[in-house]
C-alpha cells in the first residue's frame, strides 16, 4: 500500500509538468440565493467569500464560507452557515481566461451549522425538545459558468444542488405554541444554491 | 451668482487638467470620505451616511474595493430604523486606460449592521441583526491631478432585515456618493 501512494506522489510532479495553470490563486466575494429550502418554501439569501486554486488546466477547485439567513414562518428565522469546498470542471478550453463564457461543471462537500431562531415580541410559548441548533455534512454538485470580464477578473454565477446528511432540524407551529425539535433518525434534506461571485485572478501571465 | 463663479473654476480647472498628460492609476490607490444620502425604496425613507471608501488599482482596469458606512440619522422623524451600518468589498472594472476620466462598474458584496426600533411597543426589544448585502455600483472619478479627484457613484444597494423589526423589511436602498478624494501612488504619464 505505501508504495502504491508513494508511486502516486512521485507521479504528480510528472502529471502536472507543463500545466502552465497549476497554482493559479484566485479570490472572491460571493452572494448566495438559497432555494427550495428542505421541502419548505422559503428563499434565503446570503454572502460569503471564496478562494480558487486551480490544479490543471481545466481543473479548478474552490473553497469557500457562506452566511445564509432565511425565513422560516413569520415567526422564525433560521440561519445557515456553510464552510466547504468543489472540485471544478471546465469543459472548455479556457485559452488564458480570454474567452468570455467559460462553462463550467462542480461538484463537492461541506459542512453546515444551522440554527433556528424565534422572533422576540410576539405571545408565543415556544418548546425546545431539542437543541436549535444542529451540524450536518453536506454534498453538493451543480453547473455554471465564468464570465470573464478580463484575464484576472471574471464574475461566475453557478446553480448546485446540496444535500444534508443528518438528523433534520424542524419548527412546528400550533396557535400560539411553537415546537423546535430534531428528527430521531438520519435523513437526505437538500436546497438549491445560485450562487453569483466575482474573483480576481493571481498568476496571468 | 456665486454658484456660477464656482462651476465655472471647476470647469476651468479640469479642461486644464485635461490638457495636460494622462494618468497612470495602476498600483495607485483612490481613497475618499463623504456624507452619503441614500433613499429606502420600500418605505421612501430618506437617511444617511457617513462613507469611507478606497481602492486599490491591481491594473489600469480593474481595482479592489474596500468601503465602510456608518449610519447617521433617517431624515424622516420618528423612524423604526436606529442603525442600518454597512462593510463591503468587491472589485471595479474601468472602462478607460490611463484617462482623467475614470467610468467604471462594479460589484460589492458585504454586510448591513441593522437594528431598529418599534413605534408602538415601548418594551418590545429588537435584535441587532447582520444582513446580508449585495450592491452594483456604477460611477466616474476625474482625476484632476496625482493628488485628488472628484467622484461620483450610485449604487444600489440591496439586502433583507428578518429580525430587527417586528416584520420582514426590505432595506433596499439607493445611495449616491459624490465629492474629492484623495490619490496615493497614481502618476502623471
Amino acid at each position: 500500500m505505501r508504495i502504491i501512494v508513494l508511486g502516486v506522489l512521485l507521479w504528480i510532479p510528472v502529471f502536472l509538468q507543463g500545466q502552465d495553470n497549476l497554482g493559479r490563486v484566485s479570490f472572491g466575494l460571493r452572494s448566495t440565493i438559497s432555494m427550495f429550502n428542505h421541502g419548505e418554501n422559503t428563499v434565503g439569501r446570503g454572502v460569503g467569500g471564496q478562494f480558487r486554486v486551480q490544479l490543471l488546466d481545466r481543473l479548478n477547485t474552490e473553497w469557500f464560507a457562506d452566511y445564509l439567513p432565511g425565513t422560516l414562518s413569520a415567526n422564525a428565522n433560521r440561519r445557515d452557515y456553510h464552510i466547504g469546498w468543489s472540485v471544478m470542471y471546465y469543459l472548455k478550453d479556457h485559452d488564458q481566461f480570454k474567452r468570455s463564457f467559460l462553462p463550467y461543471a462542480l461538484a463537492g462537500h461541506c459542512f453546515d451549522y444551522t440554527r433556528i431562531n424565534v422572533r422576540d415580541g410576539g405571545n408565543f410559548n415556544v418548546s425546545y425538545q431539542d437543541p436549535n441548533f444542529r451540524w450536518t455534512s453536506a454534498i453538493q454538485a451543480g453547473l455554471g459558468s465564468h464570465y470573464n470580464i478580463s484575464q484576472r477578473l471574471d464574475l461566475s454565477l453557478s446553480a448546485q444542488y446540496m444535500m444534508h446528511f443528518g438528523k433534520h432540524l424542524h419548527l412546528e407551529e400550533s396557535g400560539n405554541d411553537i415546537t423546535i425539535y430534531r428528527e430521531d433518525h438520519g435523513g437526505i434534506e437538500g436546497h438549491l444554491l445560485v450562487t453569483l461571485s466575482m474573483n480576481y485572478k493571481f498568476g496571468i501571465r | 451668482m456665486k454658484k456660477y463663479l464656482i462651476a465655472t473654476c471647476l470647469l476651468g480647472l479640469m479642461i486644464s487638467a485635461s490638457a495636460q498628460d494622462r494618468i497612470k492609476k495602476a498600483k495607485g490607490i483612490r481613497m475618499m470620505g463623504t456624507f452619503s444620502p441614500a433613499i429606502l425604496t420600500s418605505i421612501g425613507e430618506p437617511v444617511y451616511y457617513l462613507t469611507g471608501h478606497w481602492n486599490y488599482y491591481f491594473n489600469e482596469h480593474i481595482s479592489l474595493v474596500g468601503e465602510g458606512s456608518y449610519f447617521m440619522s433617517s431624515l424622516k422623524k420618528p423612524s423604526e430604523i436606529t442603525a442600518n451600518h454597512k462593510l463591503l468589498g468587491g472589485f471595479n472594472y474601468h472602462f478607460k486606460s490611463q484617462s482623467r476620466f475614470d467610468p467604471f462598474i462594479g460589484l460589492q458584496m458585504g454586510i448591513g449592521l441593522v437594528s431598529g426600533q418599534s413605534l408602538q411597543l415601548i418594551n418590545v426589544k429588537r435584535l441587532n441583526e447582520v444582513v446580508p448585502l449585495i450592491s452594483p455600483t456604477v460611477g466616474m472619478n476625474y482625476y484632476v491631478g496625482s493628488i485628488f479627484h472628484f467622484f461620483g457613484h450610485v449604487r444600489f444597494n440591496s439586502g433583507t432585515s428578518l429580525e430587527a423589526f417586528a416584520e420582514k423589511r426590505n432595506m433596499d436602498e439607493w445611495q449616491l456618493l459624490v465629492g474629492l478624494g484623495l490619490n496615493f501612488g497614481v502618476k502623471k504619464g
